[in-house]
């Protein structure tokens, strides 16, 4: 194990490359830069590719294409360069192919602010393209050391379900620096909980089996498997098909291959606080759960029974820890209110749910132990002024 | 309307539409060329502005260092803005609802032009709006912190084309912009540098003339990335010059002239020396890099006197 005070990004290089990843294509944007940046310094080093796209939408498809080569790709971005990933995502999920995506989150919409946590795009990494019919796998690390972890994890994961994953991370996780531990040998990966998938490569004639199984190695070009690979709707050896009946099965295998195989990545949480039946449940992932964190250790301190519930698995969302009729408090670096939509979908109809967003700055201790008092005692909420709606 | 002579004495009287004041490094090309393109208007212009140093530098709160109609668009877009912008002065001025010709400039860097605004840029282009587009080119992504672009030239070290044991800085010659916008057959193309003030002028005032689209690129250094101190912008910029590295030229409806012919063409080293960012090549292992990179220059210039020749010859003959 090798200690090192880095940043986030050097942490997910080190991930990345722990993980099998051998090939990256990066595109400038702040606060992702420096993961190209090391990326292209340390690729070289172990025989991998950097490759600098002329746009975002041309890195993730070139991520495609050395995916459909046979390597582990990834590619790594901020919020207004995520929404040119459109195009190529859908293609990656239409086709199976496994990728890493990070998005290193700022303040939006547009280019707002760039030396901000920001955490806008909680819908858009659940649709991350058009047309329906798919599931997506996301995951929220809340620091350096977890980034590289959910690094490792999400290859591992995106080889096994054949799709995409993305990395919601945010611009603290990313450009903060701290202290790091790397795994220098599979001894101490093992050791760190590290798990890897390598890379096999599916024979055919069954591309795209229509099943919800996973474990079915992505498609390769050359290497003798005669595959094809096509955006269009696929028959099960690959080839075109206008035709509902093969899209039926196509879409159920997109759809239920991450629904039902959910378990693999559905321990991907942390529950402080919850064992007692706490009053207020407060929900949170990435950055301001470490503030939630602290608060609500401090707020049992002072005798509220307050618990906080950190989402890592971001999507599918994990409707599971939301079976108690309870208030829940919703903490997120928006002021549109993402988080707390889905939660107020996943609570049981009786449960109360609040709302407390940040736009552009993080919400303090003080702020937070407030906010519960006021909620504990039936208070609605208000932040400076502006008043929130019906949550 | 009268036309203000290209004399300094004249055009000092002129007001500056960018101002001082903006945040742009001390020793940047880019305010440098936009000033003298903004000097060079005579009538009402309106910019669109990708993202980029220039942008983010000179509109920051409270202050504006822009004295026009300034619209800041995605990285990939100011050209597509912009010509959004001239179609809707067209129909104003159908309508009878404008009476002044107005000018529509986008300005981009590098980053924004050769790369992800390359499809939009060409797209306008091939539409034939009216409008000017401004390229100032340092040669890499300087606003997120000096990342290869595809006009970054060969061999520069920049941190995504780092120079060290596996690699000796970008391994690709730089994308020859000015040449591909004169295949778009576009009325006016060209381009020069800040130290080249006349000339810079001239074809700001030739491409603002023109009834349709036009492209001029400016060589515009970067102390940070070219790692060079912020007092020789105009003495490097000059050099790229004397050196061919970045000619003077211009397309005309398709002609092109050459500006200036250097008496004695200096060796691209000339250029390339006091640079950091070129300080790798000058090691004995990367001798090879040098003579591809003279080659490179020497491939270019030699292209275009024939190109030129061919036009006087055809001339002549007529």
């Amino acid at each position: 194990m090798k200690r090192y005070l880095e940043t986030g990004n050097f942490a997910i290089t080190e991930g990345a490359i722990l993980a099998g990843c051998r090939f990256f294509a990066g595109y400038p944007i702040t606060p992702a830069t420096e993961l190209a940046e090391s990326m292209s310094y340390r690729l070289p080093q172990v025989d991998g590719i950097y490759i600098q796209g002329e746009d975002e939408c041309a890195a993730l498809h070139l991520c495609i294409g050395a995916a459909l080569g046979g390597y582990k790709a990834m590619t790594a971005t901020s919020g207004p360069g995520y929404i040119l990933y459109a195009d190529p995502y859908g293609w990656a999920i239409g086709c199976e192919i496994p990728l890493v995506i990070l998005n290193s989150g700022r303040v939006g919409p547009v280019s707002g602010i760039t030396g901000a946590p920001g955490q806008g795009e909680f819908y858009l990494t659940r649709y991350p393209t058009q047309g329906g019919n798919f599931e997506t796998i996301v995951l929220a690390p809340n620091s350096a050391q977890e980034a590289m972890a959910i690094t490792v994890e999400a290859f591992y994961l995106a080889e096994r379900f054949r799709t995409p994953v993305t990395i919601l991370a945010d611009q603290l996780i990313t450009d903060g620096f701290e202290d790091i531990s790397v795994p220098e040998n599979e001894e101490e990966m093992k050791e760190m909980g590290f798990r890897t998938w390598p890379r096999k490569i599916n024979k055919g004639p069954e591309f795209y089996p229509p099943t919800d199984e996973i474990d079915i190695p992505p498609v390769v070009l050359g290497h003798n498997t005669g595959a094809l690979c096509s955006d269009w709707t696929p028959t099960e050896e690959g080839y075109d098909i206008e035709e509902v009946a093969a899209h039926h099965k196509h879409a159920y295998r997109l759809i239920y291959k991450i629904r039902n195989n959910r378990n693999l990545f559905s321990n991907l949480y942390e529950k402080t606080f919850l064992d007692d039946d706490p009053d207020l449940i407060v929900v949170s992932y990435g950055t301001p759960s470490r503030v939630v964190n602290t608060a609500v250790k401090k707020a049992r301190e002072r005798g509220l029974k307050v618990g906080a519930l950190r989402l890592i698995n971001l999507w599918p969302f994990p409707d599971e820890h939301f079976q108690k009729s309870t208030r829940y408090l919703s903490v997120e670096l928006n002021w549109d209110g993402q988080l707390v939509r889905e939660v107020q979908r996943a609570v049981p109809k009786d449960a109360e749910v609040h709302f407390l967003g940040s736009c552009g700055d993080l919400p303090t201790v003080q702020d937070l132990i407030e906010t519960f008092e006021k909620l504990l005692k039936g208070q609605s909420l208000s932040r400076r002024g502006w008043e929130l709606e019906g949550w | 309307m009268s036309t203000t002579p290209l004399r300094l004495k004249e055009l000092s009287k002129k007001d500056e539409l960018l101002t001082g004041g903006h945040r742009l490094c001390a020793g940047c090309g880019a305010p440098i060329a936009v000033r003298q393109v903004l000097l060079a208007a005579e009538m009402p212009v309106i910019a669109s502005n990708a993202t980029g140093c220039l942008e983010v530098s000179t509109t920051i709160y409270p202050y504006s260092a822009w004295k026009i109609p300034w619209i800041h668009t995605a990285f990939e877009n100011a050209a597509a803005t912009i010509s959004g912008v001239e179609a809707m002065y067209r129909s104003l001025k159908k309508q009878g609802k404008i009476k002044e010709r107005i000018k529509f400039i986008a300005f981009g860097g590098d980053g924004g032009t050769y790369d992800i605004g390359f499809q939009s840029l060409s797209g306008a282009m091939e539409r034939g709006h009216d409008i000017v587009y401004i390229c100032y080119d340092n040669g890499a992504y300087m606003n997120t912190g000096i990342q290869r672009s595809s006009a970054t030239p060969l061999g520069a070290n920049t941190t995504t084309s780092p120079a060290g044991s596996v690699i000796p800085g970008k391994v690709q010659p730089r994308k020859n912009l000015t040449k591909i916008m004169a295949a778009h057959g576009i009325p006016y193309v060209a381009q020069t540098t800040p130290a080249h003030w006349r000339d810079l002028m001239t074809k700001v005032r030739k491409a603002l003339d023109v009834d349709g689209p036009a492209f001029i690129n400016v060589l515009a250094s970067c102390n940070r990335g070219w790692r060079t101190p912020t007092d020789t912008t105009i003495a490097d910029t000059k050099m790229a010059v004397e050196t061919c590295f970045w000619p003077l030229y211009e397309y005309e409806n398709g002609r092109l002239t050459i500006n200036y012919k250097p008496k004695e063409k200096k060796p691209v080293t000339e250029f390339l020396k006091t640079q950091g960012r070129f300080k790798h090549l000058f090691s004995p292992e990367n001798e090879g890099i040098l003579e591809r990179a003279q080659e490179l220059v020497d491939r270019e210039w030699e292209a275009l006197l024939r190109e030129e020749s061919l036009y006087k010859s055809e001339e002549e003959k007529a």
